[in-house]
């Protein structure tokens, strides 16, 4: 039997976007880039892992939103769009690097890895990752589970109860939908917990949820198994498990984590910033002058203390990536060694980690994440477990209350509520009453005012993402995330308005359904108050 | 905002905006030296606000980069109404010590506040009730009648705040709005140090935090700094 567990969960989460026509804003990128560098890949070491008979277990969150995205067919094909250009691009850049034998090497493994996605995604996958991420649960090798239908930070809709039961109600409704499972843990994004939510959870069947150090720390009691043991939140009969800071810093931070190491691929350092539009094409260089990644980067981490950038070299970084995946296993059982004098069970250590984290930002992230699941497939003391399965085997009667927490700066909500974004808060409360209102002034609609009252609903949960103020904070893409705000505003309060006059305009209807076309199952009754 | 939106400003409203970005001598430098100052000016605080964040913090920004950010053109800006002619006020959590209130009235009670009050502002009268003992107390902001929103630094934490806004009518205090009632953690990170449940070490193990954590109180001045616990750690923990 093991010493110690690990919990990997992977969040999968993107906001909603999707332009009326293609080409109309880069930020669609968002999801292409995530496709390309992390879901294919890992789906790809994931396939590779299973046919080699190597055991893992890794908890996905896969946000509804994105879900929705990755099975919308026009997205899809815009999907192809982009590899078909970074194909293009890397021929030229095969090319254009001939002169130079190690970025020609580089700019060829770049042009085979987005061909084999392209291979993948239409061959393997149908166009629809979801069939690779549902193939792998279906076996047993992946548990995935939801989280709020469009991602929104809790801590600021606690007294909007009916709003936060909307939220769950879609995601659970979208995960049947997509996934045909129900899930039985939450993702809480940000990990922003306030009191009361493992009520409402409960009320969902749904089983655990995930939080930040402080709010197990600083909940009614300090846990006898500290972090490393889930406990009973108050008598809801809902677990919470807590992430483990140490294990974050190794993967999150780039100047204390492997990631900043010297022999990895630089994430920052793209073609798309050096060279001219007219080489790079127009799905690189928009025509209002944004650049998006383009995927082809040539140099590795700069050394602070060296003058020249190196060229980044495949073949170094892969031994460190092997050092590095010891080195997790190692400070983990170490840290399992340790724990044991003083909790009463084998303790569970919490990795929760940004998928895109893996590949996407740290480029060699998926083979660490492939050789610490080989290294522990392999180990008596450490093992993969999954959350609901660490219930089952160990009995967790202790009962606490959980502070207020999240993984945002200070732990706090200052990330999602500052100067910046602080406006946005009168307008998302007033359109969530007014929908209540709305649901409860139309109790029973049928035909054309159903429709409108349905795509109001969808608008007030787009509005809620965390997402916007958090890319207003970070002030990147910020007048973008702004006007996302606007948007979903306006497009409810014009329903609201037609409502009040008796009236739908159904052209306008059609349009505004055909852009944000996530959940088609929603039902407005759920903002009944 | 793109180079070819600033060419696009005259030199005058160049000149402001890089006034706001604390640009020195900007109004002695030619227009195109200036456009690359305030681009550079941009970048350096987009890079400093990123050091800034912690690392959840910093991975999350990495999804959402766009190399040069673009400005929405104004025909796609979507309008929306300043206000909903409802008396309303919110309170939210920023953090255990500070709130962030907003307000707005209807029509009729702003007619009735700005005739009929006897002073020139209205009031938010913030109501505590301490968890410890169940005392309750209350203390009030003035705020202008063209104000509609405030951060609040909260006296203490582990208290229930809620906010009423307030017009002063010569008949009395006419209450426009009560908000949401918002409850501020008991505990914060400095009360990690005081812990008496367990000794210190064993703490530190259980918390996650051996190893990661110098031998001084390590709490700091700033309550909420909760991840600046590993701010001194080395990537091998300590035995």
């Amino acid at each position: 039997m093991p010493k110690g567990y690990l919990i990997f969960e992977l969040t999968c989460h993107l906001p909603f976007v999707k332009s009326s026509r293609p080409g109309d804003y880069p930020h669609e990128n968002w999801l292409n880039d995530a496709i390309s560098n992390t879901y294919l890949p890992l789906l790809r070491t994931l396939r590779r892992l299973d046919i080699k008979s190597v055991p893992f277990k890794l908890t996905f969150t896969i946000s509804p939103t994105l879900a929705s995205m990755l099975s919308d067919p026009i997205l899809q094909e815009r999907f192809v769009s982009y590899l078909d250009s970074r194909i293009a691009l890397g021929e030229k850049e095969v090319e254009r690097t001939s002169s130079e034998p190690d970025k020609n090497k580089l700019a060829k493994l770049y042009l085979e890895s987005f061909l084999q996605n392209k291979s993948d995604f239409i061959g393997l996958y149908g166009m629809n990752l979801l069939n690779g991420f549902n193939e792998l649960q279906k076996d047993g090798k992946i548990n995935i589970i939801t989280t709020f239908a469009t991602h929104c930070y809790l801590p600021f809709f606690q007294s909007y109860t009916n709003s936060v039961e909307a939220q769950i109600y879609t995601a659970i409704s979208t995960h049947n939908t997509m996934f045909n499972s129900t899930p039985k843990g939450f993702w809480l994004p940000e990990l922003g917990y306030r009191q009361g939510i493992e009520d409402i959870l409960s009320k969902f069947k749904i089983d655990y949820f995930f939080t930040a150090i402080h709010a197990f720390l600083f909940g009614s009691k300090v846990p006898s198994n500290g972090i490393y043991a889930p406990v009973q939140v108050g008598d809801s009969g809902v677990y919470a498990f807590c992430r483990d800071l140490a294990s974050s810093m190794y993967v999150l931070s780039q100047t204390e984590g492997y990631p900043g190491d010297f022999s990895y691929r630089e994430y920052s350092h793209d073609i798309s910033g050096e060279l001219d539009a007219e080489y790079l094409g127009k799905d690189i260089v928009y025509p209002d002058g944004s650049r998006v990644n383009s995927g082809f980067k040539y140099y590795s981490n700069t050394d602070s203390f060296r003058d020249a950038k190196q060229v980044y070299d495949p073949g170094k970084a892969a031994d460190v990536v092997r050092e590095h995946a010891e080195n997790f296993i190692y400070n983990l059982k170490k840290r399992v060694k340790k724990l044991l004098r003083y909790t009463d069970r084998p303790p569970v250590i919490v990795c929760p980690y940004d998928a895109q984290v893996f590949g996407h930002w740290w480029f060699e992230g998926i083979d660490w994440l492939e050789t610490v699941i080989k290294e522990l497939a392999s180990d008596d003391d450490l093992a993969l477990i999954y959350p609901e399965e660490y219930l089952v085997k160990n009995k967790c009667e202790e009962k606490i209350s959980l502070s207020f927490s999240s993984c945002g700066n200070g732990g706090y909500s200052g990330d999602w509520l500052n100067g910046s974004n602080d406006w946005i808060y009168r307008h998302i409360y007033s359109i969530t009453d007014k929908m209540t209102e709305l649901a409860n002034r139309f109790p029973d609609e049928g035909g054309l005012k159903r429709r409108a009252l349905n795509h109001a609903a969808r608008e007030v949960l787009l509005a809620q993402a965390s997402d916007w103020p958090f890319i207003m904070k970070s002030g990147i893409a910020a007048p973008f995330a702004s006007n996302q705000i606007k948007e979903h505003v306006s497009s409810f309060l014009k329903i609201y308005n037609d409502l009040s006059g008796n009236s739908v305009d159904t052209e306008w209807l059609t349009t505004i359904e055909r852009k944000n076309s996530l959940f088609p199952d929603i039902d407005y009754h759920i903002f009944r108050g | 905002m793109t180079k070819n939106r600033l060419q696009s400003l005259s030199l005058s409203d160049l000149i402001a905006v890089a006034e706001q970005q604390g640009i020195i001598n900007c109004r002695e430098m030619e227009k195109e030296d200036l456009i690359d100052s305030i681009i550079d000016a941009f970048e350096e605080s987009r890079l400093e606000r990123l050091e800034d964040d912690n690392w959840t913090i910093q991975s999350m920004c990495r999804k959402f980069d766009i190399f040069q950010d673009e400005e929405i053109s104004p025909e796609k800006v979507s309008e929306i109404p300043d206000h909903f002619n409802a008396s309303k006020v919110e309170i939210l959590l920023v953090n255990p010590l500070m709130a962030f209130v907003f307000w707005e009235y209807g029509d009729s009670a702003k007619e009735l506040a700005q005739k009929c009050s006897r002073h020139n502002h209205l009031l938010l009268r913030v109501h505590e009730k301490k968890f410890k003992d169940g005392k309750v107390s209350f203390f009030d902001i003035p705020v202008k009648f063209e104000e509609n929103k405030w951060y609040i630094n909260l006296p203490s934490n582990g208290c229930q705040y809620y906010i009423e806004l307030i017009c002063h009518l010569a008949s009395g205090d006419k209450v426009l709005a009560v908000s949401n009632k918002i409850e501020s953690p008991l505990k914060i990170t400095r009360d990690i140090v005081s812990n008496e449940s367990m000794n210190r070490s064993d703490f530190l193990v259980l918390a996650g935090v051996y190893g990661f954590y110098d031998d001084d109180d390590g709490s700091g001045d700033n309550s909420q700094k909760i991840v600046s616990f590993l701010n001194t750690g080395s990537i091998r923990e300590g035995d």
